[in-house]
Formats: structure tokens, sequence, C-alpha cells
């Protein structure tokens, strides 16, 4: 019979220490009788494993050690950089339209359908999945290949990220569903090259009409009916 | 030369940002590059950008932006590590399948920063807690011994470990850390 937990309980504190090994052999063999009796006990100990784990591997001076105060440089080139991609971002703006056109050309990829081949994490609870390069609408360095799958609780959708930038932008998910309501996502960030993003939504897949990816200032970059 | 100064609103978020999260930050990031600061300096003023240009991110009602700033600070770490040892590779019109080749490294590089958060979490407890882990974990104290080493009573030295393991695992869920 479990014992219900009490404010006195005299081993309420014993759980960190049995985990770490730290008992005598008397407290311990005490406090796993005690475990067997009391759900609260219990719990504690549950809620901690892993934790002492955690600890492998760091040394002394890591954990008695102090912080290196950040330098004085760091704050004014933060808002030096700041203020040069404020520039840059003007300067793009202004120069959008001109370039809209080409960047469009240069930068849609057929709008595929159909089922995709792509392989995914977990196909045992895949039903269907679709897969679409999104089209960009205005000028970007990124190109994105979405793919749909359908799980019990939505929809996962895995984003195939390439960016020419030698830099780096962060991103954004925007999904419409079959009544035009709009649905923010998560962020992400991509650097040059290909990177991979999935995102989880918590929608049914015939319920979600389009996916959009925005930019920081959420602004549609480019997207796909699916 | 030509003054980039930033909107004053902008530079209040940027300040803001700076006085609460950077020491944290540094201080993770400085152990990743191993002790190479401009490069530190480099990727925790990128981080800081990125927060600034993400909306929601500084949004206080989203609670605590240090877990999103180290999540984004690991990845531009690994990223650059991950282009070191992919010197002679080109990047393609093809997204290609994930690599495999690239799995070795993405191993050594997440241990990596792993332990490096959870000294980051580490950094955030009370000398204290620090204290009476050091001596039950990295000594393989009793309880007894540690208490007689700290000059506290026996239970202190279990209420403290009770703590400082709870202390621990909030720290390194809020740096965006798993367990």
């Amino acid at each position: 019979m479990s014992v219900p937990p009490g404010p006195d309980d005299p081993f309420e504190y014993d759980d960190a220490a049995y985990v770490m090994g730290a008992l005598s052999p008397q407290e311990r063999a005490a406090f796993e009788a005690h475990l067997a009796t009391c759900d609260e006990c219990t719990r504690r100990v549950a809620e901690l494993t892993g934790v002492p784990d955690l600890l492998r591997g760091v040394t002394e001076e890591e954990l008695l050690g102090t912080d290196e105060p950040v330098p004085d440089t760091l704050l004014p080139g933060l808002l030096r950089r700041a203020g040069l991609r404020q520039r840059r971002q003007r300067w793009l703006t202004a120069g959008l339209g001109a370039v809209a056109a080409a960047a469009v050309a240069a930068l849609v990829v057929s709008l595929t359908t159909g089922s995709s081949g792509h392989t995914t994490t977990n196909t045992t609870t895949t039903t269907t999945t679709a897969s679409r390069s999104l089209v960009a609408v205005r000028p970007t360095d990124l190109a994105v290949r979405a793919t749909l799958v359908d799980k019990k609780w939505g929809t996962e959708i895995d984003l195939r990220c390439s960016y020419r930038d030698p830099g780096s932008a962060v991103f954004g998910l925007r999904i419409v569903d079959t009544s035009g309501h709009t649905l923010d996502g998560s962020t992400w960030a991509v650097w040059t090259g290909t990177t991979n993003y999935i995102a989880n939504v918590p929608l049914p897949r015939d319920h979600i009409a389009r996916v959009e990816v925005v930019d920081d200032r959420g602004r549609q970059v480019m997207g796909a009916n699916v | 030369m030509t003054a980039t100064l930033v909107a004053t609103s902008d530079e209040q978020l940027l300040r803001a940002l700076h006085d609460e999260h950077a020491q944290a930050l540094w201080s993770y990031v400085v152990r990743l590059t191993q002790g190479d600061r401009a490069k530190a300096q480099d990727i925790v003023q990128e981080t800081m950008l990125r927060a600034w240009r993400t909306p929601g991110v500084l949004d206080p009602s989203g609670g605590s932006a240090r877990g999103w700033l180290f999540t984004v600070a690991k990845r531009i770490v690994i990223d650059e590590w991950r282009a070191a040892s992919r010197r002679h590779e080109t990047v393609t019109d093809e997204v290609p399948e994930p690599l495999a080749r690239g799995a070795a490294v993405d191993a050594v590089a997440e241990r990596a920063v792993d332990h490096q958060l959870v000294v980051s979490a580490l950094r955030t407890l009370s000398i204290e807690h620090r204290e009476v882990l050091h001596e039950c974990y990295f000594r393989g104290s009793s309880v007894a011994q540690a208490a007689e080493t700290l000059g506290i009573p026996p239970g202190t030295v279990k209420s403290r470990t009770h703590y400082a393991l709870r202390a621990l695992r909030s720290a390194v869920e809020e740096l965006g850390g798993e367990l």
C-alpha cells in the first residue's frame, strides 16, 4: 500500500544523494524500503533520471570556475553590424522591383505534383506524402522543396532548403488552410548549402491548402499550393 | 566614413539583449571555439542579430530568449565545423540526400556542444549548489563526508543536492538542451 506523501516525510530530500550514490549503506537500505511505500519519493527519484549523467565528463574547473567577462568590443560591434544590415535591407527593398522578374525566372522550379519517393523518418505512420518545390514570389537565394507527410497528430512538413547566398538568413513557415486561415509556424535558419528542416503542423494534411516561406519580416518569399 | 547607426528603438532592443544574455552566451561560445575570441565574438554577434531580426524571439510574453540564442549559436558553431570538414566539396544545384559522411563530424560536434551546454547550465547554479555536487559527485563523498568537509549539517547536504540537481535540470532545459 502506498502512503500519501506528508510534509514531514523524513526522506523528502534523500532523492539526489540516493541517485548520486552518496547515501551510506544504512541510509540507502532505509530509503529503498521507504520507496516501496512512497509514491511521492518514487516520483522524485524518477524526476532525476539522467540528471547525474549530465555531469559525466565535466571537469572540476568547469564546475567551479567562473565565466570570462564579455569583451567590451562586443556591443559596439553588434550595433555597427545591425546598422549595416538595416542599410542593406533598405537597399534591397528599393531594388526589389527591378530584379524581381529575373529572380523569379531563375528560381522557379517546376511545380511537380504527385507523391514523392522521399524516404521519411517514420514510414510506419505515413499514409500519404506529397512533395512540392516552392515558387519564389520575391528575389531570394533560397530554394525549397517541401514534403508533406500525413501523421496521426497532423502533418509533418519536411523542408529541404538550398541556399546560395554566402551568408545565412532566418525564414519562417506559414500555412494557409483550406478555409483561408493562415497559421504561422516555426522559424529556422539556413546557411550556404543545404539545410533540412522539419516542421510539425497540427493540421490534417487535407486541411492544408498552401505552404509558404516568409522572411524575418513576415513577408512571403515563396509558396506552393498543395 | 558613413556612420552606420541603427535606429534608436533597435539600439535599445540590442542593448537589452546584450545586457541580459551576452555573458552567458559569450561564455558558452568562447568555450566552443576553444578560446578563439575573434570567432566567438563574431558568432555571438551573429546570433544576436538573428534574434533581433526574427519576429517573436524578443517578445517578452514568449519567455526567455536564452534557449533560442543558445540553439542558434550552437548551429552556427556546428555549421562552421562541418564546413571545415567538407572543404573540398562544392555546393550543387541539387538538394542532396542527407550526407552520411557528415554524420561522424556531427556526432563529435553534438557531444561537444552538449557538454558545453551542461557547463553553461552549471554556471547558473549557486556556488553552494556547485560545491555540494563537487563533493558528492566528483569526489564521491558520502553525505556525512561532504557535511564535514563543507562544515554544514548532513540534512543540508541532502537538501542542497536535492535542489542542485533540479536546478541543473531546469537550467539545461532552459538553454534548449535535452536530458
